[in-house]
């Protein structure tokens, strides 16, 4: 409970999240990369391996954007041209591949930033969130570079050494596809179902992951038979919901000062 | 899908471990399981099948196969058959005429005769039960059990309604054409949608739902059974449609193996025998006119360690195959090349042949070498001018057997880029021709030009390699490589890296070593908006401001939303302003609580125009000059003149702006981290807020005075307890000795509105506690 009048503002948890989030990955060598929040179709969803009409895409509930071109451009074998179709991206991922259509390998990135997701909010879930994308493409890339690297993040991140546990999952634009499970920061397994973060399991679920799909890679022009890399997605609002006990996300676009002051 | 732990158990000879351990081992290996429940003696699991197993795991069958991969035991599942009737034949009774077999890619009708409809015997109801299905008859029955077991949904229509020719068609519906669903509904149709009819009529919407016009009713005795295999994307289209989910789209549009269609026939036939007796017929019609070779992917020890960074064994990489029941052979590549390349003398040409549906019946010069490549466990893009891209670069000097030689022939049309693999790398020397070198100046290749279509002939005397362009070396290392053939119904494996997958998933990704990254020379940049976003927040917080982070969907803007979530929701924010406004009205209520006079805040966002979008900030406060020294604050800080956008208590630039100039540092300095501290929930109730003002002690030097306050703040702290929600010490003042130390109090509950009544019995308590140690409220 605050006594004294304060002098300074706060800054609000998911900026701070993502400079802390900067700031780890920054330490490991990754550069910060970014797009747009209006986008494209095709960088949305046809680079990265998911074609129009796949069920794949009933994965991202999607909003479209009106003001914009709507014919398929047949100028391309994918049924979707550049100036296809636009949409506020689901995912981060687009940025993987703007990234990567314009940068030679090797590097390593995350995009932090806003996504979009046409469904029903509730506690857990808002129409809008923050994505962490995080992609490394370089020689010889391993699911234990993936498994080194979370691990490493998430132990600064939550400041509790972290480890991770992978299990299968699917995402087009990955293929081994992982589901990423980090160990419980605030109990280690041992606090049984008391645990308010892991229910006692000792594990919390917290992103999809795996390595980067070849027709991803070639797509982008980089060459998989020379490159590999890694690629992983989390939700910030979810990892501040888990870090600080945060009982509500659609108090982060609440615009209220009563939960940025606390930060 | 929910799946009935009895059931699987059918499949196996040897009993199942636990639910519980089948559930962890489900999970841990393939897919999540979304609960259990119990169901009698039974449990039902709820197993959430990841979307690219949809095609074989939509089924009994399926996860029982998975199972037994996994906990590597045998399954038992049958080959059935029915007992036919060699005097009855289903050519004699009816034709199957199918339009277009890109949609229909395979289609099996078989007619049956002398069936009795009645009920189904107890265990069909009791499975059916175990899926929360109600029986209908024998039958139907059998219809949907065989869309169980095998993942392909069937049909059975009553051959007495068909009319009278009997002429079975899949085609487009017309536009306009209606059809009645066996649940009474209608639909009308167009020619987008595919049906199963007769010479007259619709009998049913292709792979989606049945027409009632043709369904099996108490009085049927005779029956055409339908198994076909449709275009995923066709009945995806259709089902969106029409509205229309049904457990027969659902698998339909994933995509299934059209050989699950003739595995599913035999067991209907034989289930319909059982069921409701009659003759089966010996024979069916059938329209599958592209069957294809199974796909033969290949992957190395190597590939496999190096991506799973694991260490297995090939005898452990082998065991995982043998659970998977995929065939296998162990072979060096190149030496499987030359060895097959011969065999294949002879062989007719035919441009465009399919790897996977002509090969190695026919072949083009490209075909040919994928496919040699391809049985030998090396997967090579299908086109020449692809494989000239693909292959690694050698010179003539160095040309060695197994080398690919290309050539351009002249002959429009030659490729000058490639078209699938690394699409668009020029080709300027053009290619059009490829063939196998076999050493000492020899090269097999298929040629429209050759006699005999796969010809061994001289390099130097081969009318189709007079203008050589380049030579690729494909096979770059003497790995031995596993040239796995994959079974029919697994879809998902089409190349090596799913076969790492495989092998990563029955090996257990939990067991996965952990590896840091290794320095490989990369450079990060920092990020310009990112490093001036966090200059101006750090400038702005330490001038006063609070940030804060509003929607971006709001009533009016440039930028409309297709389907917007609300009516005040439609469009993309154009400005900061509305979301900042709002939260200024909002948050001015909660100033006692805020512990502060005013309200300063400011956001950074995208914002969105026509054909652009820009990161924009808003910064308002509640005076005029507070907001004039939020503006000074940004400025100052990126050291640039910012033109503002003033509109009352509120500022709004475009940072894109600001920033255009500057050029980035190459730290980001510190970032600031998030704090440390658990979330306190904020009070749906209303607060009330006293003041009060205290002289407290007499004479005393600065440490006294301290201890004063801290005494004082402790008898407040006491007498409100968990309904504090803030302490505000507002006003200090010394005079004659004594210090009068001023406080806001506000009063919250988490769990009820607060009365007057209340919060002034404390007040009072506090003034009694105050006056007992000798202060003095003001």
């Amino acid at each position: 409970m605050p006594i004294m009048t304060e002098s300074k503002g706060h800054q609000h948890p998911i900026s701070l999240a993502i400079s802390d989030i900067i700031g780890i990955f920054g330490s490991m060598g990754f550069e910060v990369a970014e797009g747009p929040e209006a986008e494209s179709e095709y960088y949305n969803f046809d680079t990265l391996n998911i074609p129009k009409h796949h069920p794949a895409r009933d994965m991202w509930d999607t909003f479209w954007l009106k003001s914009k071109p709507t014919e398929e451009d047949p100028s391309t074998s994918l049924g979707a041209g550049k100036n296809a179709k636009q949409l506020l991206r689901t995912h981060t991922s687009p940025v993987q591949v703007r990234y990567m259509e314009s940068h030679k390998p090797p590097f390593r990135i995350i995009a932090p930033g806003k996504v979009y997701r046409y469904e029903a909010t509730d506690a857990t879930h808002e129409a809008q969130f923050y994505q962490l994308e995080g992609l490394v493409v370089g020689k010889n890339i391993s699911l234990a570079h993936l498994k080194g690297t979370l691990e490493t993040f998430f132990s600064k991140f939550f400041g509790a050494a972290s480890t991770v546990r992978m299990r299968p999952s699917y995402f087009p634009f990955v293929e081994p596809g992982v589901e990423v499970d980090v160990s419980c920061f605030r109990c280690a397994g041992e606090a049984g179902k008391q645990c308010s973060v892991c229910k006692g399991t000792g594990w919390i679920e917290i992103m999809g992951a795996g390595l980067v799909h070849p027709k991803v890679l070639e797509g982008a022009g980089i060459d998989p038979h020379e490159w590999s890399g890694f690629a992983f997605g989390a939700g910030i609002d979810r990892l501040l919901v888990l870090r600080h006990g945060l009982p509500d996300v659609r108090l982060l676009y609440s615009g209220d000062l009563r939960v940025t002051d606390q930060f | 899908m929910k799946f009935s732990y009895t059931w699987l158990q059918e499949y196996f000879d040897t009993p199942l471990p636990s639910v519980a351990d089948v559930s962890r081992t489900i999970t841990m290996h393939a897919f999540e399981i979304d609960g259990t429940e119990a169901h009698g003696d039974d449990t039902i699991l709820d197993i959430k099948v990841l979307p690219n197993r949809s095609h074989d795991c939509f089924s009994y069958h399926g996860i029982a196969r998975e199972i037994g991969a996994l906990l590597d035991i045998s399954t038992n599942i049958p080959d059935v058959h029915p007992k036919t009737d060699g005097g009855v034949s289903t050519v004699d009774k009816l034709s199957l005429t199918v339009e277009n077999s890109k949609l229909v890619p395979r289609a099996l009708k078989r007619y049956v005769e002398g069936v009795t409809i009645g009920e189904s015997p107890d265990w069909l109801k009791a499975k059916l039960a175990a899926h929360g299905q109600r029986s209908i008859n024998n039958v139907v029955d059998a219809t949907n059990l065989t869309m169980w077991e095998i993942g392909q949904p069937v049909h059975a229509f009553d051959f007495d309604k068909l009319a009278d020719d009997k002429k079975l068609t899949v085609r487009p519906a017309r536009d306009g054409e209606m059809i009645t669903t066996l649940d009474g509904k209608e639909f009308t149709l167009d020619s987008d949608v595919l049906v199963i009819s007769d010479s007259e009529k619709a009998l049913d919407i292709a792979g989606v739902k049945g027409g009632s016009v043709s369904g099996v009713d108490a009085n049927t005795t005779r029956l055409v059974l339908s198994a076909c295999n449709f275009d995923p994307i066709n009945i995806r289209k259709t089902s969106k449609k029409l509205g229309l989910r049904t457990d027969a789209s659902i698998r339909f549009e994933q995509g299934i193996s059209p050989e699950l269609a003739g595995i599913a026939m035999e067991r209907l036939s034989a289930l319909v025998e059982e069921l409701a007796g009659g003759k089966v017929a010996r024979d069916v019609v059938e329209s599958y006119p592209n069957k294809k070779n199974l796909y033969v992917v290949g992957v190395s020890l190597s590939e496999i360690n190096t991506a799973l960074g694991t260490t297995c064994s090939e005898e452990e990489v082998e065991s995982y195959f043998k659970r998977l029941g995929f065939e296998y052979k162990y072979t060096q590549p190149l030496e499987n090349v030359l060895a097959l390349a011969p065999t294949f003398v002879g062989i007719p040409y035919k441009l465009g042949a399919s790897v996977l549906g002509d090969a190695p019946k026919l072949f083009d010069c490209s075909s040919f070498t994928a496919y040699l490549f391809g049985m030998s466990g090396v997967m090579i893009p299908r086109m020449s001018v692809d494989q000239y891209v693909f292959g690694t670069p050698i010179d003539a000097s160095d040309i060695k057997a197994g080398d690919l030689v290309f050539a351009n022939s002249g002959k429009e049309p030659i490729h000058r880029e490639s078209k699938e693999f690394m699409k668009g790398t020029p080709v300027p020397e053009g290619v059009d021709h490829v063939g196998l070198y076999l050493g000492d100046g020899m090269v097999i290749h298929s040629s429209a030009s050759n006699e005999k279509g796969v010809e061994i002939q001289t390099l130097a005397e081969s009318p189709a390699f007079q203008n050589i362009v380049g030579y690729r070396r494909i096979i770059t290392s003497d790995d031995k490589r596993f040239v796995v053939t994959v079974p029919a119904p697994r879809i998902d494996v089409r190349i090596k890296e799913d076969l790492i997958e495989e092998i990563g998933r029955l090996k257990g990704l939990e067991v996965i070593p952990s590896t840091q990254l290794s320095d490989d020379g990369f450079v990060h940049a920092v990020n310009k908006t990112e490093y001036y976003k966090s200059v101006v927040r750090r400038a702005l917080v330490d001038a006063g401001f609070s940030e804060v982070s509003t929607y971006a969907f709001q009533k009016k803007g440039e930028i409309e939303v297709a389907n917007p979530i609300a009516d005040d929701k439609k469009y993309l924010r154009g400005s900061l302003t509305d979301g900042v406004t709002a939260a200024i009205e909002m948050n001015k209520k909660n100033k006692p609580l805020l512990g502060t006079d005013m309200i300063r805040i400011f956001e950074i966002g995208t914002v969105f125009a026509k054909n652009s979008e820009e990161q924009e900030i808003a910064i308002a406060a509640e005076k005029p000059a507070e907001l004039d020294r939020g503006c000074a604050a940004v400025a100052q800080a990126l050291g640039v003149d910012i033109t503002w956008k003033k509109n009352g208590a509120l500022a709004t630039a475009s940072l894109t702006d600001a920033i255009e100039n500057l050029s980035t540092p190459d730290s980001y300095g510190d970032l600031p981290r998030l704090p440390n501290m658990t979330f306190v929930p904020i009070s749906i109730y209303p607060f009330i807020l006293r003041d009060i003002a205290v002289w407290v002690g007499g004479e005393g030097d600065k440490d006294t005075r301290i201890q004063g306050y801290k005494d004082l703040e402790d008898v407040i702290m006491s007498h409100a307890g968990k309904l504090l929600a803030r302490l505000d010490l507002f006003d200090t003042f010394t005079k004659e000795g004594r210090t009068s130390y001023a406080y806001h109090i506000v009063f919250q509950s988490n769990e009820k509105t607060l009365s007057d009544v209340e919060v002034s019995e404390i007040m009072k308590n506090i003034e009694d506690e105050i006056r007992g140690k000798g202060w003095e409220a003001r």
